[in-house]
């Protein structure tokens, strides 16, 4: 790929400019720099419009476009602010920053609970739960018995659903996470801070480990 | 011997690979996840003599240099427990291999992999 200009931006007029994102999320203009370096991976891998569709998001993720999965589909659907069906740029970074290390945890709360309010009902229902470890169960080689995955929901719902009401809303979440912060773990992406070292900046053009690509 | 912590549900779907989007940087995170009925101690132990080490955290020394190797114990409900392995340094092909002969083999006899047969029930609650 070689040295890229910055230039590049000013070709591709739909890409939002750096410096706004940059401003906007808790990404350094080099680090939105950097992400448009993945961004234009993930974004021309099958279809070169410089949008990612879901079947290019499966193939990052999964190596498989035609990987369908519970979970890449709720966080497909809520990097898509627009519900246009197409991750542009602007999104991509957007929603990103939300795991980035040094976004505010609050951030990362409200994010995850859009994430598993399945049906966007604004509340977790325990069927949503349910679906959710099953699919877990589904994607893996684990196994769980009806009874354990009953016993498991059971358990979680008595810690969280604070009313008993047998749903958990916004605030009785934001008491769960904020008791419980391993399991935002997924919601933070450490590599975020070194991600000018992976996707080499415009200016600079740095050895990339194999590996890592 | 300290009681392994305790998941949730949440941190159960929290582990999902596929929820994990660091996978669009890297290279997919070697991991593995088992559950066992087996006491802590007995995973531990079994653990321990398949790596030929004496800690959790086992070492040995494979082409391209040490495969080292990290295993966390988490407790699901009070008969059952996740295990979760992870490769922390050496060849990734090494690493496979080694699940796939040495770790899964050894540890057959600890893992819930099929449907239990009948049991009365709720005799373990």
């Amino acid at each position: 790929m070689g040295c890229v200009s910055s230039k590049q931006f000013n070709r591709a007029p739909q890409h939002e400019d750096p410096a706004i994102l940059a401003k906007e999320t808790t990404f350094s203009v080099s680090e939105v720099e950097a992400l448009f370096e993945l961004f234009k991976k993930i974004s021309h891998s099958i279809f070169r419009d410089g949008l990612i569709h879901k079947e290019e998001f499966q193939l990052a993720l999964f190596r498989n476009s035609n990987k369908k999965n519970l979970f890449a589909n709720r966080i497909f659907d809520l990097f898509d602010l627009k519900r246009n069906g197409v991750i542009d740029f602007g999104e991509f970074v957007r929603s990103l920053s939300i795991f980035h290390p040094e976004t505010p945890l609050g951030d990362k709360i409200a994010f995850a609970f859009r994430l598993y309010d399945l049906r966007g009902t604004g509340c977790i229902e325990r069927e949503e739960l349910h679906e959710m470890v099953l699919a877990l169960l589904n994607e893996s080689d684990l196994f769980l018995s009806e009874e354990a995955v009953e016993k498991i929901v059971d358990q979680t719902f008595k810690q969280a659903d604070l009313n008993d009401d047998g749903k958990i809303d916004p605030d009785e979440w934001k008491t769960f996470a904020s008791k419980n912060p391993a399991l935002l773990k997924n919601m933070t992406l450490p590599y975020l801070k070194d991600i000018t070292m992976v996707f080499p900046s415009f200016i600079l053009n740095s050895e990339v480990c194999e590996e890592e690509l | 011997m300290r009681r392994p912590k305790s998941l949730n549900a949440f941190d159960i779907i929290a582990s999902s690979l596929s929820f994990d989007l660091s996978r669009l940087f890297e290279e997919r995170g070697e991991r593995m996840h088992f559950m066992s009925g087996a006491l802590v101690a007995d995973i531990i132990a079994k653990l321990e003599e398949i790596a030929g080490m004496v800690s959790i955290e086992a070492t040995r020394n494979g082409q391209k240099g040490a495969l080292a190797i990290s295993s966390k114990v988490f407790e699901l409900t009070r008969e059952l427990v996740m295990v979760q392995v992870c490769k922390k340094a050496g060849n990734t092909a090494e690493y496979r291999r080694f699940c796939d002969n040495e770790l899964k083999a050894g540890m057959r006899g600890l893992v819930v992999d099929a449907l239990p047969p009948p049991v009365d029930p709720d005799e373990c609650c």
